[in-house]
C-alpha cells in the first residue's frame, strides 16, 4: 500500500499537469477573494459565500472524479494494473494505497495554491476573516478526500480512460448539477408521507450536498434550510466535526469497498 | 442582675432623646396614605418588602438604593388616578401568579422614571392608562410576560427603556397614539408588537437577538423610523420586521441587518417603504398577497436573497440599490437600464414542501431556476435599480492580517517541502 502511495504521491508532484492545477487553483481562488471583497463584511453566510462555495462546488468535484479515475483506469488501459496482478498485492491495498497518494498529492496541490491565493489577496489589501478561510479550506479538503475515493471508485468499474471520464462527468453532472431537479422530479412522484424520509436519504448519499450543508452550518447559517430541519441541525451541531469525520470515513469505507470487489472480481476473471 | 438593669435604663434613656427608627414598622402604604395630595414620599435607601396601591396624585421617590419587592398575587405597584410620579426606585416582583404585573397602571398623566424591574412575570401593565411617560427605565423579566404591556392606553410615550428576556418587550392592543423611542430590546420573542392600534410611532429604538425585532399587525397609519432591527434569527420563523395586515405604514431609514428575513410583510397595504438599509439577511424581503405598496430608496446588500414575492401584484418598486443586480448606467442618471429581478420561483418550491428548503443556494439550484423560470407577473421586479447605494455606508471593520499571512506561510511551506520531497530523486 505504502509503495502504491508513494509511487502515486512522486507521479501527482512530478507532472507537468500538476502545474497547471495549481495556476488554475490561484486563479479561481484568487478570483474568488476578489469577488469576497466586496461584500462589506461577510463573516458569516452570505450570498458571496454561497456562490464561492458553489464555484468549488462545480470544480473540485470534477477535476477529483477525473484524476481518481483515470488513476487506475490509465493503468488498465496500460496493462500496469495486470502486472500488479502478479505482485502478492491486496485490491484493498491497491485502492487504499492510490487514495492516499492521490489524496496527499491533490491536497499538497491545493493548499499551495490556497497558500498562495491568501497571500496575494492580502497584499492585495482584502481582510478575510480568519474563521471564513478556514472554513473554505475545510469544506475543500473534504471535498478532495471523499470524491477522490468516488473517482477510484468510478476507475475500478471501467476499463479505459474515456469510459471513466463519460462515467465521471454523468456522476458529476448528477451529484452537482442536476440534483435538486433530479430529487424534486422523483420525489413528485412518490406519497407525500414518503417525500421527507427520502429526501433526507437521497442527501446522505450525496457527499456534495451533506458538505455544503456542513459549511453552511459551519458558518453560521443553518436557519436559511428552514424549521424542517431546525432539530436535525441543532442535534449535528452539537458534535459537529465528530459526525462529519464519521460521515466522511463511512462514506470512504463504502467506496474504498465496492472498488476493492469489484477489482478483485475483475483480478479473478 | 444589676448590671443589666443599668444597660436597661441607658436603653430607654436613648430611646426617649432619640425616638427615631420607632417608625420603621411604620409601611410605606402607610406613609403613602398619610401623605397631602400632590405630595412627595421619599424612601430611604434598603428593601421594602410589601406591596403598594398609590392612588391619588403623589411622588414616590427613592433615595440611594431602595428595593420594593413582593411576591404577594397583586402588582409590587399599583397606580390609579392621574399624576402619580414613581422615580429612581428599584421593583422586584418574586410572585409566580401567571401574567401578574409588577407595575400596575391605570389612570392618566402618571409618570414613571427611573424605575429598574426585575419580574418573574410581566413588568410593567398599562391597562387604560392615558397620558404616561415611562423614560429611563429597565425591565429585566424570566421569558414569563411581557416587559410593558399595553391595553386600551393611548397617547402614552414609552423613552430610553432597556428591556431583557421576557415574552415582548413593549405589546400594545387596541392603543393608539403611542410613542416608543430610544428604546433596546433584546432576547425577548417579539422585541415590539403593536396589535390593532393606530398612529404609532416607533423611532430610533433597537430591537436585536429577538425571535422577531418588530411585529406590526392590524394597524393603520405606523410610522417606523431610524430602528435598528438586527441579528434577529433565532428562530426559524424569525424575522426583522413583520408587517401583517398594516395599512399606510412609513417604514424609513431603518437599519434590518442579519435576520433571517429582513422584512415580512403579508396581506398588507398602501405602506411605504423608503432609505432602509436592508443588508446581510438571509432574505431580505419577502412578500405575500401584498398590493400597492411603495418600496424605493432602500439598500438590499449582502442578502442571500434580496427579494421574494408570491401573489403580490401591484406594488411600486423602484430605485433601490441591489448590490445582486446585473447593473448598468446608459443616460449617466444614476439608474441602471437593466431592470432587477427577484424570482419567487424558491418561495413557490418550498410552500408544498419545506424540505426542499435543504436546495437553499445549492449549485444545482441555479440550473433548476434558469429551466423553470416563474412568469414575470410573479416576479418582484426593480425596473430602475440605482447604481449607487442611497445609504450610507460605514467603515469595514479592519481585520487583523497577520494571522493570515502566517496560515498562507504555512500553508506554501508545507505544500513545496512536499513538492520537493516528492520529486526527489530515490
Amino acid at each position: 500500500m505504502w509503495n502504491i502511495g508513494r509511487m502515486e504521491w512522486r507521479l501527482l508532484m512530478r507532472q507537468y499537469s500538476s502545474y497547471s492545477f495549481v495556476v488554475l487553483w490561484v486563479v479561481i481562488l484568487s478570483v474568488l477573494f476578489l469577488i469576497a471583497r466586496n461584500d462589506a463584511d461577510f463573516a458569516g453566510y452570505t450570498n458571496v459565500t454561497g456562490t464561492i462555495a458553489n464555484i468549488l462546488l462545480y470544480l473540485l468535484p470534477l477535476f477529483m472524479l477525473i484524476s481518481g479515475s483515470f488513476a487506475i483506469a490509465g493503468e488498465m488501459e496500460n496493462g500496469q494494473w495486470r502486472l500488479l496482478c502478479t505482485y502478492p498485492l491486496s485490491q484493498t491495498m491497491y485502492v487504499a494505497g492510490k487514495w492516499l497518494g492521490q489524496w496527499l498529492g491533490q491536497t499538497t496541490l491545493f493548499t499551495l495554491s490556497f497558500g498562495v491565493s491568501v497571500a496575494l489577496s492580502s497584499f492585495a489589501g482584502i481582510s478575510l476573516p480568519v474563521k471564513w478561510v478556514i472554513a473554505l479550506y475545510n469544506f475543500s479538503l473534504f471535498l478532495i478526500a471523499l470524491f477522490l475515493m468516488f473517482g477510484l471508485a468510478v476507475g475500478a468499474f471501467t476499463s479505459t480512460r474515456w469510459q471513466a471520464l463519460t462515467v465521471s462527468v454523468g456522476v458529476w453532472f448528477l451529484f452537482i448539477m442536476i440534483w435538486p431537479t433530479f430529487l424534486i422530479a422523483v420525489l413528485n412522484i412518490v406519497p407525500y408521507p414518503l417525500i421527507v424520509p427520502l429526501l433526507q436519504a437521497a442527501t446522505l448519499l450525496n457527499p456534495a450536498e451533506v458538505l455544503r450543508v456542513a459549511f453552511v452550518v459551519e458558518l453560521g447559517g443553518s436557519a436559511i434550510f428552514g424549521q424542517a430541519y431546525d432539530h436535525l441541525i441543532h442535534l449535528w451541531q452539537k458534535r459537529f466535526g465528530l459526525i462529519l469525520i464519521v460521515y466522511a470515513i463511512g462514506y470512504l469505507c463504502v467506496l474504498w469497498f465496492m472498488a476493492t470487489w469489484k477489482l478483485t472480481r475483475r483480478k479473478q476473471r | 442582675m444589676r448590671r443589666y438593669a443599668d444597660h436597661w435604663l441607658l436603653v430607654l434613656l436613648l430611646l426617649l432623646v432619640f425616638p427615631l427608627p420607632a417608625r420603621a414598622e411604620e409601611t410605606v402604604q402607610a406613609r403613602i396614605d398619610e401623605a397631602p395630595e400632590y405630595g412627595v414620599v421619599r424612601l430611604a435607601s434598603g428593601v421594602y418588602d410589601e406591596a403598594i396601591v398609590l392612588s391619588k396624585p403623589l411622588a414616590l421617590e427613592g433615595i440611594g438604593e431602595v428595593t420594593i419587592r413582593s411576591c404577594r398575587k397583586s402588582p409590587v405597584i399599583a397606580i390609579y388616578g392621574r399624576h402619580v410620579v414613581l422615580k429612581n426606585i428599584r421593583v422586584v416582583q418574586c410572585g409566580d401568579a401567571p401574567d401578574m404585573p409588577a407595575i400596575y397602571v391605570t389612570g392618566h398623566d402618571h409618570t414613571i422614571d427611573g424605575v429598574r424591574v426585575l419580574t418573574n412575570q410581566q413588568g410593567v401593565k398599562l391597562d387604560h392608562a392615558h397620558h404616561t411617560t415611562i423614560v429611563h427605565c429597565a425591565v429585566q423579566g424570566e421569558k414569563n410576560g411581557n416587559g410593558i404591556d399595553l391595553w386600551e392606553s393611548t397617547q402614552n410615550v414609552i423613552h430610553y427603556t432597556a428591556i431583557e428576556r421576557v415574552k415582548d418587550g413593549i405589546y400594545m392592543e387596541n392603543s393608539h397614539n403611542n410613542v416608543l423611542s430610544g428604546n433596546h430590546i433584546d432576547n425577548a420573542r417579539y422585541g415590539i408588537h403593536v396589535m390593532f392600534s393606530n398612529r404609532i410611532v416607533l423611532r430610533k429604538n433597537i430591537s436585536e437577538k429577538n425571535i422577531a425585532g418588530a411585529m406590526v399587525m392590524g394597524t393603520e397609519q405606523t410610522t417606523i423610523e431610524q430602528n435598528s432591527f438586527v441579528q434577529n434569527k433565532r428562530n426559524v420563523h424569525s424575522q426583522g420586521l413583520l408587517l401583517y395586515d398594516a395599512a399606510k405604514t412609513i417604514v424609513r431609514k431603518n437599519r434590518i441587518a442579519a435576520n433571517r428575513v429582513g422584512i415580512y410583510v403579508e396581506q398588507a397595504r398602501h405602506n411605504e417603504l423608503t432609505e432602509n438599509d436592508v443588508s446581510h439577511n438571509f432574505i431580505g424581503m419577502q412578500w405575500n398577497e401584498s398590493s400597492n405598496n411603495r418600496v424605493s430608496d432602500n439598500s438590499f446588500i449582502g442578502n442571500v436573497y434580496d427579494a421574494q414575492a408570491i401573489r403580490s401584484p401591484d406594488n411600486t418598486i423602484v430605485r433601490n440599490y441591489w448590490d445582486a443586480a446585473t447593473k448598468l448606467d446608459v443616460t449617466g442618471k444614476g439608474v441602471s437600464a437593466i431592470p432587477y429581478r427577484a424570482d419567487p420561483f424558491f418561495l413557490a418550491l418550498t410552500v408544498d414542501v419545506p424540505e426542499y428548503q435543504l436546495f437553499f443556494q445549492s449549485p444545482g439550484m441555479i440550473v433548476l431556476q434558469k429551466l423553470l423560470r416563474s412568469p414575470d407577473e410573479q416576479v418582484l421586479t426593480d425596473d430602475a435599480p440605482l447604481m449607487e447605494q442611497p445609504t450610507a455606508r460605514k467603515d469595514r471593520p479592519s481585520r487583523s492580517a497577520s494571522l493570515l499571512y502566517v496560515m498562507s506561510a504555512v500553508m506554501i511551506a508545507g505544500s513545496i517541502s512536499g513538492f520537493i520531497i516528492g520529486r526527489k530523486r530515490p
